[in-house]
């Protein structure tokens, strides 16, 4: 088994950062659209069936929080909870592509594909 | 966690676990009050316990008169002031964890202590998170996809977390249960003692003293400890199981013992069937129930849906979608096992352990199918111990579709659907559902 070393090594250890920045952006990008600009179909209690942007129905709930809490610190936990939920997720998206190093995976073709392909090739020959 | 471990996975953790409490609070506080579960039968235990220092009973205990607007969400209360508290048969542990925070919070309403008593049930839902990661890693210690993907999972299942915002006993007896199975697959990896076995059966023990729908741990006790012999020594594996049995009877035993005094039976089935009448049945079999498609779909949607006790639907289509990868996950894992026997041998420990959390999977399903044939109400959330241990293999499954040098793109995919499925189902049906009219 070899491994390229010294500058032999930097275009593909370079290339494997842009793509791991461009996914984690795309991914960025997708979750942006999804919770800013995306419809959502959503259904009351009483089947009713309206398309509305996740903003407008977390907003209607976070009204009715603020005005049914029993105390008025739990709206603003609720608040505040909600703020570093939803930045958590867009960091949690960045730092799930940046962690581990693909190098010893690197040449690894799907496991299940090829397991697939044996038990069909076996099957095949047995016939 | 070794030295061997993927750069910055500790960092994800970290922030995980962070985003998961904050997720927490918001699905709690989302949550209209005693909507939960049975949320409104444990609150009435924890207030017994609290207030009066006893177990409650459940011939002479009734559903609290006071909160009989939430009827809604809880079992056959129809009669407002002498239906039986039906979660007093249930183990004391988590009811004495949750006296001292009722009492901290007694000058509130009972809406206000509920909510205390929600957020008193994240730190179960973060112990099971950490317990999945300790798990991935002791199995899996350099493998990056797993390390983030299976934490997420766990994180983001959107049942699994919902009950550890909820006044319930499930999110405790989860986490009870993965360190029971982290345990076990520590005693596979480094050998089976005396002293190990013992500390299951305590682990056990305390674990059966949150929730019946551990009682699995006692079916695998025996099968991790005889995978951590070194060598075949049947006589030695027995006497570790004797070991760990009486180390768990010593804790629960004295709880069975009273039950079986008070009602006839350890899980008292007898006197909830008997007050129960209209959820009780005798029309099917074991076998009818563990190949039937319409069972098995209803606790695929118990495990994704059904929020606010059954009452919010969520989309057949999403559902749907959720089947189709787990299912292509199974059908790689057993692929991958048949195919390529060779290196999955070259897993050396590792095969008896995760064939060990297949093991807590199967039981898991068939303990709730068995359940059923007596109960109509058999629920997801009772094959919801295994979670962690599912989670791994599903995920080990995934990792098999895709490319070694995808993985990274892989996982932060993983993470994102996880996201986007939360994001999906409390936009388009929970909040809507509870704050639309």
């Amino acid at each position: 088994m070899s491994s390229r070393i010294g500058t032999s090594a930097e275009p593909a250890r370079a290339s494997r950062l842009t793509r791991r920045i461009g996914a984690a952006l795309a991914l960025t990008m997708l979750l942006a659209a999804m919770i800013g600009a995306a419809g959502f179909r959503t259904v009351a209690s009483d089947g009713t069936v309206r398309v509305r942007s996740a903003p407008s129905v977390w907003k209607v709930a976070a009204e009715h929080i603020r005005r049914d809490a029993p105390r008025p610190a739990m709206y603003a936990v609720y608040a505040v909870s909600l703020a570093v939920t939803v930045a958590g997720c867009f960091l949690l998206l960045w730092l799930a592509a940046t962690v581990g190093r693909d190098d010893d995976a690197a040449r690894a073709g799907s496991a299940a594909v090829a397991a697939f392909r044996g038990v069909a090739a076996a099957t095949a020959w047995r016939r | 966690m070794s030295a061997a471990a993927p750069s910055g996975l500790r960092r994800f953790l970290v922030a995980l676990l962070i985003v998961y409490v904050a997720k927490q609070l918001v699905v709690a506080f989302v949550s209209p009050p005693f909507t939960g579960h049975d949320e409104v039968a444990h609150f009435a235990v924890i207030r017994i316990v609290a207030t009066e220092h006893r177990i409650p009973m459940l011939w002479t205990d009734t559903l609290p008169a006071d909160l009989y607007q939430y009827r809604a969400y809880s079992i056959e209360w129809r009669n407002r002031d002498n239906s039986p508290l039906y979660t007093a048969v249930h183990p004391p542990l988590y009811y004495i964890l949750m006296a001292p925070v009722y009492a901290a919070a007694s000058r509130l309403s009972p809406e206000g202590i509920q909510y205390v008593l929600r957020c008193a049930s994240i730190p179960c839902g973060v112990a099971l998170i950490v317990l999945a990661f300790l798990l991935t890693t002791t199995l899996f210690p350099r493998d990056a996809f797993l390390g983030v993907t299976v934490p997420t999972a766990v994180a983001f299942q959107p049942q699994i977390s919902y009950e550890a915002a909820m006044v319930n006993n499930d999110a405790l007896a989860t986490a009870l249960y993965t360190g029971i199975l982290l345990l076990m697959v520590l005693t596979i990896r480094d050998g089976a003692t005396i002293r190990r076995a013992a500390l299951l059966g305590v682990a056990a023990g305390v674990a059966l003293l949150a929730k019946g729908t551990t009682v699995i741990a006692l079916v695998l006790i025996p099968l991790a400890l005889l995978a951590g012999q070194r060598g075949r020594r049947w006589r030695s594996a027995a006497i570790q199981t004797a070991v760990a049995y009486a180390a768990a009877m010593a804790i629960i035993g004295p709880w069975w013992w009273f039950m079986t005094r008070a009602y006839g039976d350890p899980m008292a089935l007898t006197a909830i069937a008997a007050t129960q009448t209209d959820l009780t049945r005798d029309d099917t079999t074991f076998l009818q129930l563990l190949f039937s498609g319409r069972f098995l779909v209803d606790r695929w949607t118990e495990t994704w849906g059904e929020f606010g006790w059954r009452l919010i639907h969520i989309s057949g289509a999403l559902l749907a979608l959720l089947g189709v990868v787990t299912a292509a996950s199974i059908a790689a894992l057993v692929a991958v096992a048949m195919a390529e026997r060779r290196a999955v041998a070259s897993y050396g420990w590792r095969v008896p352990a995760l064939a060990l959390l297949a093991a807590a999977c199967a039981l898991g399903y068939l303990s709730t199918v068995q359940f059923g044939v007596r109960f109509v109400l058999t629920q997801a959330r009772y094959f919801f111990p295994m979670a962690a241990a599912a989670a791994l293999l599903l995920m080990l499954g995934l990792r098999a579709w895709i490319p070694g040098r995808w993985h990274s793109i892989g996982q932060a995919v993983v993470v994102f659907a996880a996201i986007a499925v939360n994001v999906a189902i409390y936009t388009a049906y929970v909040i809507p559902y509870w704050y639309f009219r």
